[in-house]
């Protein structure tokens, strides 16, 4: 190669480096400078859950559904995951006939915090449990797993057919069961069975 | 013309990489100048309002130190100096910013500065490099009481003050100080500020004073909570009047919890004439609307309507007092992300639980920062806890 030859393809190729040299440095220094800016930021994640499939199931478990007038029985509120997740809070409300059960004797996850707030109210014939959980990263469940969010005995009062549910409301009800996500803190969705209990002399 | 074209090319290609590379030599000389002259002032909160007290009345001011350019603040040497009307309390009369990460308890000593006292106290910080704080860092409290009548003005001094830090991009850890700014105080007059008058144009009908408080808001002269407008409802006989961002003024009070005592008055307006059985509920800006009925009141008034009567005259209008049941805080979100529903739940915990900052670095000089309901310009586990309160009260209260 001649030395003409040689410079001309040297200095555009130094000039190429350096140009490129110095965009780099000044993204960096920009990076930099916006990095240790002391700026919470909203995560955006879109509402897509709340139209999507269910990502939670709660279900009743219970050794009988019909139950013998006077007698206790023992009654387990679980929730099983459809996929991985985690949740920061889980509010439950579960509704019942007052007139043909009376519901006692709330006992809770060991995997889960003590709840905030329980109480069966008599006011409102509502079973209200809420789980608000500190932990960084909230409680995690992994797809298919199975837990006991908490117990109750339920006693029959008169013979006849009841129900317990899960109060879903609407959005402008208070009493609105409701798992939040801890990543997104978005609202989960679920789907939900309601325990029939037939009751007998 | 071949030969031509590539000099061209090169030529162009040089002026290119000329041009780029002093681009990036003012760029770092900007930054670096950022940090050669990194400074911060020094104050007192709340400097352009005068202190009114009362002889024997007790009272804290904070000192805080406010950096520029990002420049982190380890260490504070502050001298502020003050008349004979007032005096450092016996005890605990220097409490140093823990929250910040600087010690509790400051080297102190006295010094004199044209005949007046001056306190001189230096206050560390144990925190890493990494998690000293900057901007607006509220460095002390000083807790004085009000000996004389007389009027004076806390000066800080300036020539033999000082602030040691970090200063980003640079070993200098001096952070010059640039401008103080004292408090002017008198003691005599003492008397809780006059309940503010609003709307101005409408100046007429029955007159409302309240004093009210915010749950978990206890710090008198926290940055961030001061001056949260709150919304009124008042009802009556079927009537119902709203008013939107009503101003409170600190009082300089505190309830028997340690709650800050806010008060405000004003004009229902020719509108409104019922001046008896009335039921007010106050709403904060990140609080829940609490229903007010009687004077004193310590709890939730589950009765339906009131007993709250009013005149329009200023003087004989009853002040009433609702700040022993403060309104309570938590509701900062909904189904829309930082905007308030009316409720507590699980949404506003998880809201406020991704906002703790563990660098309890501000995130305001000032403005309110939504979820801080303590008022001190960051989110941390207090917030959560008094949010969490909030939640079981009103669970409490609905079930």
């Amino acid at each position: 190669m001649k030395k003409e030859d040689f410079i001309k393809f040297l200095l555009p190729l130094v000039a190429v480096v350096v140009i490129v040299e110095s965009v780099v440095l000044i993204s960096e220094l920009e990076n930099k400078k916006k990095a240790i800016k002391p700026v919470t930021v909203a995560e955006e994640t879109e509402d897509v859950l709340e139209k999507e499939d269910p990502v939670l199931g709660l279900s009743f478990a219970t050794e009988s559904k019909t139950m013998t007038v006077g007698k206790k029985y023992e009654v387990a509120l679980n929730v099983v995951g459809m996929r991985d997740l985690s949740f920061d809070s889980a509010e439950l409300y579960l509704s019942y006939d007052p007139e043909v059960m009376e519901i006692s004797n709330l006992s809770f996850s060991g995997k889960l915090p003590k709840p905030v707030f329980s109480k069966v109210s008599e006011k409102t014939s509502l079973v209200v449990v809420t789980y608000l959980i500190t932990a960084e990263n909230g409680v995690s469940l992994n797809q298919s797993e199975v837990l006991e969010l908490m117990t109750f005995e339920v006693r029959a009062l008169k013979v006849g057919r009841g129900q317990i549910s899960i109060a879903t409301g609407n959005s402008s009800d208070e009493s609105v069961t409701m798992f939040v996500e801890s990543k997104t803190g978005k609202v989960l969705p679920f789907s939900i069975s309601s325990l029939e209990i037939e009751t007998v002399k | 013309m071949k030969k031509n074209n590539s000099l061209y090319i090169i030529g162009f290609l040089l002026i290119v990489a000329l041009l780029a590379s002093l681009a990036l030599v003012m760029k770092n000389q900007e930054t670096r100048r950022g940090a050669t002259f990194a400074g911060a002032d020094m104050y007192i909160l709340n400097h352009e309002q005068r202190l009114d007290l009362a002889v024997g009345q007790q009272f804290e001011v904070d000192l805080f130190v406010e950096s520029r350019n990002e420049a982190k603040v380890s260490q504070v040497r502050s001298v502020l100096c003050y008349g004979p009307e007032i005096d450092l309390r016996a005890t605990d009369a220097i409490e140093g910013n823990t929250l910040a990460g600087f010690s509790a308890e400051p080297l102190v000593r006295m010094m004199v500065k044209d005949g007046e006292k001056c306190v001189n106290f230096t206050i560390t910080s144990s925190q890493g490099a990494e998690d000293l704080q900057f901007g607006a860092v509220r460095v002390a409290k000083l807790r004085f009481a009000a000996l004389t009548e007389g009027e004076g003005r806390f000066e800080v001094w300036k020539e033999k003050s000082k602030v040691v830090g970090v200063n980003p991009g640079s070993n200098d850890k001096e952070i010059e100080i640039g401008q103080v700014y004292g408090r002017d105080y008198v003691v005599g007059g003492g008397d809780i500020p006059e309940p503010t008058d609003v709307p101005d144009d409408e100046n007429e009908g029955l007159v409302l004073s309240f004093k009210t408080a915010f749950s978990g808001l206890r710090e008198t002269e926290a940055v961030c909570g001061q001056d949260w407008p709150v919304t009124v409802v008042v009802m009556g006989g079927g009537e119902t009047a709203v008013f939107e961002e009503v101003p409170m003024t600190n009082t300089g009070e505190k309830t028997d919890k340690g709650e800050v005592v806010f008060a405000t008055g004003f004009w229902l307006g020719a509108d409104w004439t019922r001046r008896d059985n009335l039921a007010v509920f106050l709403k904060g800006p990140m609080h829940l609307q609490i229903k007010y009925g009687k004077d004193g009141q310590e709890t939730n008034y589950d009765k339906a309507g009131g007993e709250i009567e009013i005149t329009a005259d200023t003087d004989t209008s009853p002040l009433y007092d609702f700040s022993a049941y403060p309104i309570l805080a938590g509701d900062v979100t909904g189904s829309e992300d930082g905007v308030p529903d009316g409720k507590i739940d699980g949404r506003d915990f998880s809201y406020v639980k991704s906002r703790i900052s563990v660098s309890r670095t501000g995130l305001s000089t000032g403005e309110r920062v939504n979820g801080d309901f303590d008022g001190n310009c960051w989110v941390g586990n207090i917030d959560l806890a008094i949010l969490m309160l909030s939640l079981s009260e009103k669970r409490d209260q609905l079930y």
